[in-house]
């Protein structure tokens, strides 16, 4: 099935790394500075996503400090029924921390009418441009400090 | 193209039919029978539903073998996942490259810096 894996080796402890997991304001630094995150099992998340347009959100489904994370990941707006996966897990290495990701669950979407969410899109255009304004501003506050 | 797309992800939806697309990308080509036999709660003829409906999304194709029906996954079955993936890969890349200057900036007072990625540094 077809899915997003990458790794990568960071020169420092599990421990150093989980830091940039452990908290709101440490996410925000790597997956997106306006992400709001409840970081508990169970917990939502929300951010606007990769193409400036899209609002991710979801739930924390996994949360083992120095190991993994794993968030359900759905699309708003686009038309999926169900949400994506992703999975982030720590391991030590030698020399520091080999850190994966793997993005799946994109065939379960089950995105029913293609049309419809380009609609969606359209109707939601001028809400978009308020909150890339916002999230602008977010991320200028948060670049400052 | 929408309706090819639609009839794609309509057929995504049931994790029976996934599950028998993973069957197919993990052992190769298999006839009905052997897919059958993976489905101990399912009767034949409703196996050889889901594969109809795959079919039919172009997800998969068949082979007459004597009297046996070959299925095997069609080598684009994905394609209208692609953009999802596509957008995706040059996020996480960058993000996990934002992860690593963090992590290694907190680190970087006792310890030798080598970079080692499994990924390109900077993907513009």
């Amino acid at each position: 099935m077809p899915q997003v894996i990458r790794s990568i080796e960071i020169q420092a402890a599990p421990t150093q790394v989980w830091r940039w997991f452990a908290t709101q304001e440490g996410l925000r630094r790597w997956i997106s500075p306006n992400i709001v995150i409840d970081l508990r099992v169970g917990g939502r998340y929300r951010f606007l996503g990769p193409d400036d347009q899209t609002w991710i959100s979801g739930t924390v489904l996994e949360l083992v400090p120095e190991e993994r994370l794993i968030l359900s990941w759905l699309e708003e707006g686009s038309g999926w029924e169900n949400p994506a996966r992703l999975v982030l897990t720590l391991v030590q290495t030698g020399a520091g921390t080999q850190v994966t990701l793997v993005h799946d669950g994109f065939e379960g979407i089950g995105r029913p009418d293609w049309p419809g969410a380009l609609l969606d899109y359209e109707r939601g255009a001028d809400l978009h441009r308020i909150l890339d304004k916002l999230a602008d501003l977010v991320y200028e506050s948060d670049g400052n400090q | 193209m929408e309706t090819n797309s639609d009839a794609l992800f309509r057929s995504l939806a049931d994790p029976t039919r996934r599950r028998i697309l993973d069957l197919l990308v993990e052992r190769g080509p298999m006839t009905v029978s052997q897919l059958a036999f993976e489905f101990p709660g399912l009767v034949t003829s409703g196996i050889s539903k889901h594969l109809m409906n795959l079919r039919a999304a172009s997800l998969v194709s068949a082979d007459r073998q004597g009297r046996q029906q070959i299925y095997r996954l069609e080598p684009d079955a994905f394609g209208a996942l692609a953009p999802w993936i596509a957008k995706y890969e040059r996020y996480w890349s960058t993000a996990l490259e934002r992860l690593r200057d963090l992590a290694e900036d907190d680190s970087a007072k006792s310890k030798v810096k080598s970079h080692k990625t499994v990924q390109r540094r900077k993907i513009k």
